[in-house]
């Protein structure tokens, strides 16, 4: 080919590119030249703002597309989650878009399995089961605020025996519901880890199970290196040295369940100090005398056996809290995984109070710019897109199951969501979906709860699909977060959203739009006169595509106090709160302690399908493509075992076996095994890789939320048969130390 | 004598002051968490292939970037660090001594360059990596359909029997230096990111111009917490590290 009509060839795919054509044909327009990287090509491209729907934080993302084909995610630097940063999960969701294995027809189950029928029949069919369950159904998703859930609940919401529910991340209630007093509306702890001098995480794994990974990653990074002066230091207590403790300077290897008594002691010596050094003089000083009555039995020499500590330690924590204002309290995994979880998290937000009434008053600090808060505006986009947060917890999962068992329901939809194989055994949820006539799996891959569903919609992925999404992470700030397609659906896929409509059309149900486009622009023209700082003199076709440009909308950065700041009343009452009750254990009879984690590359599963984030090393273990279960070395030395070994793990629920990862950084009496591992019906790159630690846990809950209480499982573990070679990344020459590279 | 001291005057390492651009990287390892985004993000930017579960056991993973990871101390006094790891660019580069057909040579800009085509996988230059960062394709990648959809037109897809390894994203530089040159202008600092730094959730790498002494890549290899890995091998790398701090809490 000469240059002339090669630069002619290109014309043609760039002018077929800017009118949004994904022909394959344009793909043999430009190939994909071979020249040596000093000669690298570039390609312009067209870059679209939209939302990561990996996981729900909510980061704005922009997408680069080149011919019409998806070739790279990025952050977009002006969204307030992801700060122009994406996760490895966000990077492989470009590979997912063309993974082999997506669903492309609608299937329903017959005699003798899954039937692919055409998109017709299964608009009939379903809209038929819309007008014979007359509203006893049930809409199920991942949690999301979405325009899926917007849609289901506009259609059926109002309708008797109509529940919806979100199968959200473990312990995200919790969160909610902790500290709940000291804050004017519920929402998820939100301490300012960015502008912090010194942070005590307890418990929280943040860049593994985090609401947002890249939020918490990018506050992580202000915070330690983001101003010139101040190095923040970081404090990581909890029974396993994750990912987000390798990078704090202490760990403090508390036993499970006791990390609300760490709190109240750091609280006992913090409101001691306060009392003798007279700081923070908007605290009524007979609020004070109260708490400090309440914690008197949390003082570090009364608790520092239970918790191994020293009590000199306990009080050495708590100086920095208060001397190295502004400082922060975190609760995560750790903390929310118990059965005391809410206590504990009412703890950590008692000592985030007291480090925000210390440094306004010393600093004024904690005046920073944020988006600005509106709860009001926040709640009413939630509610248009559907879910409301009680529905997302655990508890109301665990009623709809009940529900589920009882024949309350004649049909149900699932989407995007694999409660099957993620939520634990103890809950039976696979039971139950047999016992309801009809199901449908909206998804985009099979796997184990669509396989157990009468029909299953392939959904467009959601690079491919219109939508709009409102994280609840950023807490009291109205994001608007807007998911457009940015290519042309490459399968013979349908939105979910768009066939729920079709078929309810049908069905002659009111409906809220035609198509989900429509709801989408239909909501934001509902919200537009509140979106403050958008060109408001657009009409309101310039309006959405500003918005589309833009990934959607969320407030100006203004200056604002960090937390609201409770009445007397709350102050004086909430000396009852002041309590660490004991934890409690399923299975208290065994051993070891079972701490079930995430990881930063399955999810709770969802990556396991992804041989990006199958082949990347996990941090820690930097393991690849495999199962392990991590345990303290002296523990391995106890059962007899080395690395490779195969242990099983055993509960009354269920037992798995895995290989035995030595760690030193892990309590002796825990055991500690990734979640997302063992599906068994999610394609070939996840299939039988590993088993399910979910298969282990009954569904012990929280006493105050009802959060699934994921790590109060207590487990045998005994040495089994057989070995597996480990497959760890290492420098191919054998690992070095860190001393070799003087870190 | 006159040749003599021209060759001396263009090994010397000045001679990168005499270009415009002198391209380096500084990673904070203060601010690194191990999470990982950047391996997939290069993965996704360069077309590196994925080998699957044996090939990984053989120890034939792709990955232009590493995370080391260094468990040091004995509970409950443990450290867990992380090194992100890939090509160093070293100014006295021993790959690029050995190769017989100058596949890897250094370019005016000082990035350490790959030239797949005149590749005839010797592997010579692996094996004198000191920091293993160069991979050898063992087998054609194979990016079946639809997956090959995705691949970067701007990155060569690597064949079977050469090695290959990470360019920094010289086809982002490229991009950005024909920006600039459109807009009649140099490069800015920050205007060209790697895949790798453009992800980075805490802001753990920047890439820049080090001979432009406003450019945050110059204050930060001037900080006097910066390093460079194996400095006693004397290659010089364009690659540098910040040492983390090591403040106590309790002690």
């Amino acid at each position: 080919m000469d240059r002339r009509s090669f630069l002619k060839l290109s014309g043609v795919a760039a002018s077929a590119g800017a009118v949004g054509a994904c022909s394959r044909a344009s793909q043999k327009v430009i190939p994909f030249v071979e020249t040596p990287n000093d000669g690298a090509n570039p390609v312009d491209g067209d870059w679209y703002a939209t939302t990561c729907r990996e996981c729900n934080a909510g980061c704005g993302i922009i997408v680069r597309t080149v011919n019409g084909r998806v070739k790279k995610i990025e952050g977009n630097a002006m969204h307030p989650v992801s700060r122009g940063k994406a996760c490895a999960r966000g990077q492989a969701a470009a590979q997912t878009v063309y993974h082999p294995e997506r669903l492309t027809s609608p299937m329903l189950k017959g005699a003798g399995g899954f039937e692919a029928i055409g998109w017709d029949k299964a608009v009939d069919i379903l809209s038929q089961r819309f007008t014979e369950a007359e509203g006893k159904l049930f809409f199920l998703n991942n949690g999301a605020n979405d325009a899926a859930s917007g849609i289901v609940s506009a259609i059926f919401g109002k309708m008797d025996g109509f529940v919806s529910a979100g199968n959200q991340e473990p312990g995200f209630e919790t969160l909610r519901a902790g500290g709940k007093d000291l804050a004017s509306f519920p929402r998820m702890p939100f301490p300012d880890l960015d502008h912090a001098q010194f942070a005590i995480l307890f418990g929280a794994d943040i860049f593994e199970s985090g609401p947002s990974p890249v939020f918490w990653g990018g506050a992580f990074g202000e915070c330690r290196r983001g101003r010139a002066s101040v190095r923040g230091r970081l404090v990581y207590a909890g029974p396993r040295l994750s990912a987000t403790a390798a990078v704090c300077d202490l760990w403090l290897p508390i036993p499970p369940g006791r990390l609300g008594v760490l709190t109240l002691s750091v609280a006992q010596v913090v409101v001691d100090i306060i009392i003798t050094r007279k700081l923070a003089s908007s605290i009524p000083r007979n609020a004070l005398g109260r708490w400090s009555n309440a914690l008197r039995e949390y003082e570090p020499e009364k608790v520092a056996a239970q918790l191994e500590m020293m009590p000199e330690h306990i009080r050495k924590l708590a100086l920095p809290f208060v001397d190295e204002s502004p400082s922060v309290a975190i609760a995560g995994a750790d903390v929310t995984g118990h059965a005391n979880g809410v206590a504990a998290l009412d703890a950590v937000e008692f000592l985030n109070m007291l480090s925000y009434e210390i440094g306004r008053e010393k600093l004024r600090i904690h005046e920073r710019l944020t988006p600005e808060p509106n709860d009001d505006l926040k709640r009413r986009i939630a509610g248009a897109l559907g879910v409301d947060h009680e529905a997302q917890g655990f508890s109301r999962l665990a009623d709809l199951v009940g529900g589920m068992e009882q024949g309350n329901f004649s049909m149900g939809i699932i989407h995007h969501t694999n409660p099957v194989f993620d939520t634990p055994s103890g809950l039976k949820f696979k039971e139950a979906m047999a016992k309801v006539g009809f199901t449908v799996a909206v998804s985009n891959f099979m796997d184990e709860t669509a396989a157990e569903a009468t029909l299953v919609l392939p959904d467009h992925h959601w690079l491919e699909a219109w939508s709009v999404q409102t994280p609840d992470f950023v807490p009291g700030v109205p994001v608007f977060n807007l998911q457009q397609p940015v290519i042309r659906p490459f399968f013979d896929t349908r939105s979910g959203a768009d066939i729920i409509l079709a078929a309810a059309t049908a069905a002659k149900l009111k409906t809220p739009a035609a198509t989900t486009e429509a709801f989408v622009k239909g909501t934001i023209k509902r919200f537009r006169a509140e979106m403050h700082g958008a060109p408001v003199y657009l009409d309101d076709n310039a309006f959405n595509r500003h918005l589309l440009r833009n990934g959607g909308w969320w407030p100006e950065q203004i200056e604002t106090e960090a937390a609201p700041v409770p009445s007397g009343t709350v102050l004086w009452e909430y000396r009852d709160k002041l309590k660490a009750p004991e934890p409690e254990f399923d299975g208290a009879e065994n051993p070891f302690y079972l701490h079930p984690f995430q990881t930063v590359h399955m999810g709770r599963g969802q990556g396991a399908n992804s041989g990006w984030l199958q082949e990347a090393p996990d941090p820690i273990t930097t393991l690849m493509w495999q199962f392990w279960v991590e345990m303290n070395p002296a523990t391995a030395a106890k059962l007899g075992v080395v690395e490779g070994d195969m242990v099983k793990i055993s509960s009354a629920h269920g037992s798995i076996t895995a290989p035995v990862f030595p760690y030193k950084g892990i309590r002796p009496d825990v055991v500690a095994v990734p979640i997302g591992y063992g599906h068994t019906n999610y394609g070939k790159l996840a299939n039988g890789r590993g088993e399910n630690v979910m298969t282990l846990l009954g569904a012990k809950r929280d006493t105050v939320s009802g959060a699934l209480a994921w790590r109060s499982q207590k487990v045998k573990v005994e040495k089994a048969e057989g070995r597996t070679k480990m497959l760890r990344n290492a420098h191919p020459e054998g690992e070095y130390k860190g001393e070799v590279f003087q870190l | 004598m006159r040749i003599l001291k021209e060759s001396i005057k263009v090994k010397s390492f000045n001679y990168k002051e005499q270009n415009d651009y002198s391209w380096s990287m500084i990673i904070d390892l203060d601010r690194c968490n191990g999470c990982g985004a950047c391996v997939v993000g290069c993965q996704a930017e360069n077309n590196v292939a994925t080998v699957g579960e044996e090939e990984v056991g053989r120890k034939r993973n792709m990955h232009w970037l590493r995370i080391e990871r260094y468990i040091e101390g004995e509970y409950p006094d443990v450290k867990v660090r992380f090194l992100p790891m890939m090509c160093q660019h070293c100014a006295s580069a021993p790959c690029e001594s050995v190769c017989p057909v100058y596949a890897t040579y250094h370019n005016p800009e000082g990035l350490n360059v790959q030239v797949y085509n005149r590749c005839i996988g010797t592997r010579f230059c692996g094996n004198n990596c000191p920091y293993s960062v160069r991979y050898f394709n063992w087998f054609d990648s194979s990016f079946p359909e639809p997956v090959n959809n995705q691949l970067n037109p701007d990155v060569s897809v690597r064949e079977r029997g050469i090695m290959e390894k990470c360019s920094m994203c010289m086809q982002r530089i490229r991009r950005g230096k024909d920006t600039a040159k459109d807009e009649g202008r140099e490069v800015k600092d920050g205007d060209i990111q790697p895949a790798c730094a453009q992800t980075c959730p805490t802001g753990a790498i920047t890439f820049g111009n080090i001979n432009d002494h406003e450019s945050k890549v110059y204050k930060m290899a001037h900080s006097g917490r910066a390093i460079s890995l194996f400095e006693e091998k004397g290659t010089h790398p364009a690659v540098k590290y910040l040492k983390g701090g090591t403040n106590d809490v309790i002690g």
